[in-house]
């Protein structure tokens, strides 16, 4: 195979991946940058976006259609999965509509789950949230697993395939430029967000709640929103991740994949510096990639498997920031305040405006 | 003869007292949830799972090595990243998040000797419970006895550690009140690293009887982790006896109530067990936020 082949190989699956962890990432930042909210839990919304995608859309093909009602879904999934995509591939239409219904559906999961997170999390001290919230983040993957007819148990589900009506050979750039689009759209919408005056509230109670409340801000119900925005953004991420592998399985979510690599990208980029988000998630997900490409040639010389060094390097990468460059490669940035001799000037000119 | 239920509600018990009074002992010096501490037990296990495949000899004769090895652990943990990070002032997210790291720090080394020594050795190294190994006396399993006698002694020697020794009583000093305690000639950061130390030893401890009794793998210790927590939390989370008590309930509850909800019926929900440490959780924080030990004695409620 030719070089550039290669190259292009890479960047089509790093894309997609890039693009689902910046969202768990913002949503994150959102919450522990500008928030000050210590969520372990991520993964307990992530989750819930993802099967959402993995169980809906496909079910209500079968029963839009009719086909195959008197199977159960799960039982049968190998023998039903056929007959749904042909129908997405028949329709481009009606594929794309139930696309984004499932994507709108799943941010909905996600914020619902926030919701249920929210209500520790605006009554607790931070430790015992932290804790909370890391016993939480399994259930749903409990479930998942465990319960056939949410995502199959443990042999999972496949996710429909919306883009079967594009010819095969550009299935997988459309599939990138979509998931891309959607990530830039939640990087504006979190920037702008958090350069509102709602995000100058919640940075403000994250460095001290007491003032805010002094100043008779709700602060309960502003870490509530908080929190259900942030849930809705994971589980688009999460209905991003099933889009992107075509699968849901419950055993592929995890404390350590959905929870902490998140932070180690929040932390290490910069947090609350959405644009460093970014960055420490591109730095990351370009170098987990760049170890599973070269898994063969470097499994040659050693006596283990290969992965297991992406959580050796991540958590000394994190261990070496946090002790170096505590806060993360691109610093907080300042609220830019006028001077009083802007105001000043200000006051003049409306003064002589009236 | 004991039936399965009272031997596994008895083992599981005394594994999560052991390893919920660690959590609570590393927490009154720090004042983060060490997250890493479901690291500890895996260490503890791992150490008697490669002894028991690789030589295949009774893992009775390294509980000191998974108890030391642990230990060690955890005061590296404690000296080389949460020792400078707090005297950096870092926040206590920021050293939770940095237990996380360990943890996951942990998790990679394991899997890598897991890895390692499946492979030189030809041997399971992945879901392999020691049970074959154990050994019994008049019909009880030694494990059991292990978990019972554990429990006690430890309650009965912390006991006279921290109110008869002067170590133990300069111990509680440093956690009450820090500044104090250094205005007295007390060091406290070496009062700090024992105290990681004998947390990390319980924690070897505790996985090494868990190897004995359930499946291993990498992430058993983080998957234990919420049981840990929640035994702590019902203890009060600053009480070493508390967690004691809360970490045998926990695990009473953990064996019980699934048992309760099958005999019903329900059989295919003995599955969801993992979610009975939430459910305590939940149930403690809302209604006694802090733990058993505010019902009746006070002792070691004073540190905030």
């Amino acid at each position: 195979m030719t070089q550039p082949e290669q190259i292009l190989r890479f960047l089509l699956d790093l894309v997609p991946w890039i693009s689902a962890y910046l969202v768990i990432s913002l949503s994150l930042n959102l919450e522990y940058g500008f928030g000050g909210i210590p969520n372990f839990g991520k993964v307990l919304c992530v989750t819930g976006g993802a099967f959402l995608v993995g169980a809906l859309p496909g079910q209500l093909i079968v029963m839009l259609y009719g086909f195959g009602e008197e199977l159960n879904y799960f039982d049968n999934h190998a023998q039903i999965m056929p007959k749904v995509n042909e129908v997405l591939a028949r329709d481009p239409l009606l594929a794309m509509s139930l696309m984004l219904f499932s994507l709108v559906a799943a941010m909905l999961v996600g914020a619902g789950l926030g919701l249920l997170s929210s209500i520790p999390a605006v009554r607790l001290k931070e430790e015992y949230l932290a804790m909370t919230l890391l016993a939480m983040g399994e259930i749903l993957i409990l479930i998942g697993d465990n319960y056939k007819n949410l995502i199959g148990g443990t042999l999972g589900v496949f996710v429909p395939s919306f883009f079967g009506w594009i010819p095969v050979a550009n299935r997988g750039y459309v599939l990138a430029g979509f998931l891309t689009l959607l990530a830039f759209l939640t990087f504006v919408f979190v920037e702008l967000l958090t350069r509102s005056p709602y995000g100058r509230l919640l940075k403000s109670i994250r460095d001290d709640e007491v003032l805010a409340q002094s100043l008779g801000r709700d602060t309960v119900s502003v870490k509530r929103k908080t929190i259900i925005i942030a849930g809705a953004l994971a589980g688009l991420a999460g209905a991003m991740l099933a889009l992107n592998s075509g699968a849901v399985n419950a055993k592929n979510y995890s404390r350590a994949n959905h929870t902490f690599i998140p932070w180690v990208m929040v932390i290490v980029g910069g947090a609350g510096n959405n644009l460093g988000t970014a960055i420490g998630v591109i730095l990351f997900m370009v170098g987990s990639r760049l170890i599973d490409v070269f898994k063969r040639e470097l499994g040659a010389f050693l006596p283990f498997d290969v992965i297991w060094l992406t959580p050796i390097l991540l958590s000394t990468s994190l261990l070496l920031v946090m002790f170096f460059r505590p806060t993360g490669i691109l610093t907080e940035k300042r609220v830019k305040t006028l001077s009083s001799r802007e105001l000043d000037n200000l006051k003049e000119s409306v003064k002589a405006n009236r | 003869m004991l039936d399965p239920l009272t031997i596994n509600t008895l083992v599981y018990s005394g594994i999560a007292a052991m390893s919920s009074v660690g959590l609570t002992l590393t927490y009154l010096t720090t004042r983060v949830p060490n997250f890493a501490h479901g690291s500890f037990l895996t260490i503890g296990a791992y150490v008697a799972v490669y002894w028991a495949q690789i030589l295949g000899r009774s893992p009775y004769e390294v509980i000191w090595a998974s108890a030391l090895l642990s230990g060690c652990v955890a005061v590296i943990q404690y000296k080389l990243v949460l020792a400078p990070l707090a005297s950096r002032g870092s926040s206590s997210t920021y050293l939770m998040i940095a237990t996380l790291t360990v943890a996951f720090f942990i998790f990679g080394v394991m899997s890598i000797f897991a890895d390692y020594v499946g492979r030189v050795y030809r041997v399971r190294t992945n879901y392999i419970a020691l049970r074959s190994f154990d050994f019994q006396i008049l019909s009880i399993p030694m494990v059991m006895i292990l978990s019972i006698s554990s429990v006690v002694l430890s309650t009965i020697l912390l006991y006279i550690f921290l109110n008869k020794t002067k170590l133990g009583i300069a111990m509680r000093a440093s956690i009450e009140n820090p500044s104090l305690a250094q205005v007295l000639g007390i060091n406290v950061d070496r009062m700090y690293t024992l105290a990681w130390f004998i947390s990390g030893a319980l924690g070897g401890l505790a996985g090494m009887m868990y190897a004995l009794w359930l499946p291993v793998t990498t992430t058993s210790g983080d998957e234990f982790l919420p049981t840990i927590f929640a035994s702590s939390i019902l203890g009060g989370l600053s009480s070493i006896f508390g967690s004691l008590a809360g970490g045998v309930l926990v695990g009473m509850a953990n064996s019980v109530i699934p048992h309760m909800i099958a005999v019903l019926g329900f059989t295919e929900v003995i599955q969801y067990r993992p979610v009975i440490p939430l459910l305590i959780m939940s149930i403690v924080l809302l209604t006694l936020p802090s733990g058993i030990t505010s019902l009746r004695w006070r002792w070691g409620r004073e540190a905030k």
